[in-house]
């Protein structure tokens, strides 16, 4: 699978007022093939826009993305993205939702919707591939998004807060759901979201930002199948404290230990 | 496993808008029946339906005025016709219009002043300068709807696509749609619900417009029915074209409705 390559990436706006924002402020990281990264940081550090900049939804103010060693010019199938608002579209059926980017890339329509229904299955929706998305929950749209991202096989995964607006219940089984997928042929996956428990369930590595820079980088190192009661072993608590206190909630840590 | 909504189920007709229908019949019969209006001034219903059953296919008392032999029928495929080529045309140029103006400012800034100003200039000015333009042929009449048509479905079109939530676009570029597949699969197909409801409302519009322009010189048409008897003052036959040209339209309306409402029955509650 393929590595990412940011080179001193810098990503400046110009706000209305016209006044320049930098929302990623020159970033140097490697994201290793079949790695899982989160990242996490406060609200407006940069962690979307640099999900954006890998996606190629918009060219970077200075430095470089690559994927490979080839050079991130603009959004690819190789990069698939799953959004945190609803992506899928409200006009096609669910089969045919997951269906499409097999259907840009020109693969013929028994071949794609065979490949579409089984990932369909695979998140637990084989019965709605007829169902309109108005029909759906919150929760199986956001199946039906990782689905169609999936069946693309992109070698990179972004994912941008995607299970945020989601209950508990729902969040804990697309979880086990996206493990499931992420395990079959292990697609790097960069993985944006503000929750720490989700961080430490899902990943290898979590990468902390404020004001655009990296404020840390941290490997977890957890085994896996991962469940509730990992969260509660010490390499686990050791690194929701700190993260934690890079969130700015120090309230909630005290010497040296979760105070949850 | 997280419960789906279920689909909202609509009725296919308006039940007040048929009691609606079947009042206004009930008064005007009443109003003719009773003398409170006089006869020469409103015909009554059952007077004027026999007048269309007498006239509709072919009527010598057309002929007479040189309105064809084909009778109503023939002058409301004239007008028919005319409405449905100018809102075909219209659909093209205003949708793309609408589509290029909603994604690139420049052309936005330059073709907004024209649309605007075709819009609010009312169709009696303009519509001589069509009959100079034109000539007495089906063109003016035909260009004169084109105009109208054209700055309702540009308006709504781009007001559709500028209003299309940029997730779906970013959507399909990071699932490899090309740049025609944007366009068809994304912009058209989200812009759908919105566009036809500006195609419906111009062509409501229209109806009216074509039978107007009509009386600028066509040779025939359902406009020139009404015009010829108007003249005449003979309110029966005057009345009977009316009717005809307004369950033509209603007609028309209810046929399309049930398309478009077919195509976006992925929208929840599309009331078109």
């Amino acid at each position: 699978m393929a590595e990412v390559q940011l080179t001193s990436v810098r990503q400046v706006f110009r706000r209305s007022s016209g006044a320049l924002v930098e929302a990623v402020a020159g970033v140097d990281l490697v994201f290793r093939a079949h790695e899982f990264v989160c990242m996490i940081g406060p609200s407006g550090c940069g962690k979307t826009t640099l999900l954006q900049l890998v996606a190629g939804l918009m060219p970077v103010t200075s430095g470089q993305i690559a994927v490979d060693d080839v050079a991130v010019s603009g959004p690819s199938p190789e990069r698939g993205l799953v959004f945190q608002r609803d992506s899928v579209f409200p006009w096609m059926r669910s089969l045919d939702n997951v269906a499409y980017g097999l259907k840009c890339r020109g693969v013929d329509k028994a071949k794609r919707e065979n490949i579409a229904r089984d990932y369909l299955n695979q998140v637990g929706l084989g019965a709605i591939e007829r169902s309109w998305p108005r029909e759906l929950s919150g929760g199986m749209l956001k199946r039906v998004a990782v689905a169609t991202v999936f069946a693309n096989s992109p070698r990179v995964l972004l994912m941008d807060e995607p299970f945020g607006a989601l209950d508990y219940v729902t969040k804990l089984q697309l979880h086990q759901t996206l493990l499931g997928l992420w395990g079959h042929y292990r697609p790097t996956v960069l993985f944006v979201t503000h929750d720490v428990d989700e961080a430490m369930l899902l990943a290898d590595r979590i990468i902390v930002m404020k004001a655009g820079r990296v404020a840390d980088d941290r490997q977890v190192t957890l085994a896996r199948p991962r469940t509730v009661e990992s969260l509660a072993l010490p390499e686990a608590v050791a690194h929701k404290e700190v993260l934690l206190r890079h969130l700015g909630l120090n309230a909630l840590v005290q010497d040296g230990k979760s105070a949850q | 496993m997280d419960q789906a909504p279920r689909a909202a189920r609509q009725l296919p007709f308006d039940p007040l808008g048929i009691a609606g229908l079947v009042a206004l019949i009930v008064l005007w019969w009443a109003l003719s029946y009773f003398r409170i209006v006089p006869q020469v001034s409103l015909p009554s219903p059952a007077g004027v339906v026999t007048t269309i059953a007498d006239n509709f296919f072919s009527s010598s008392y057309l002929d007479n005025y040189h309105l064809g032999q084909q009778g109503m029928a023939g002058n409301l495929l004239y007008s028919i016709v005319n409405v449905l080529i100018a809102l075909v045309i219209a659909c093209v140029v205003g949708i793309t219009l609408g589509f290029t103006s909603a994604r690139l400012a420049l052309f936005r800034a330059a073709i907004d002043p024209v649309m605007l100003t075709a819009g609010t200039i009312p169709v009696l000015v303009t519509a001589p300068f069509f009959l100079v333009w034109f000539g007495v042929s089906r063109s003016a009449q035909i260009a004169l709807l084109i105009i109208y048509d054209i700055t309702i479905i540009y308006l709504f079109a781009q007001r559709a696509a500028a209003n299309l939530d940029p997730t779906y676009v970013d959507a399909s570029r990071t699932l490899g749609a090309s740049q025609r597949r944007i366009v068809l699969d994304v912009y058209l197909m989200g812009t759908l619900p919105e566009v036809f409801g500006g195609i419906r409302i111009a062509l409501a519009g229209a109806w009216g417009l074509e039978a107007f322009s009509e009386l600028l010189g066509a040779p025939k048409g359902i406009g020139r029915v009404i015009q010829a008897m108007a003249a005449d003052m003979d309110t029966q036959m005057m009345v009977a074209a009316i009717v005809t040209l307004a369950v033509v339209a209603v007609g028309f309306d209810f046929a399309i409705g049930s398309v478009f409402g077919f195509i976006t029955r992925w929208k929840r509650k599309a009331r078109l």
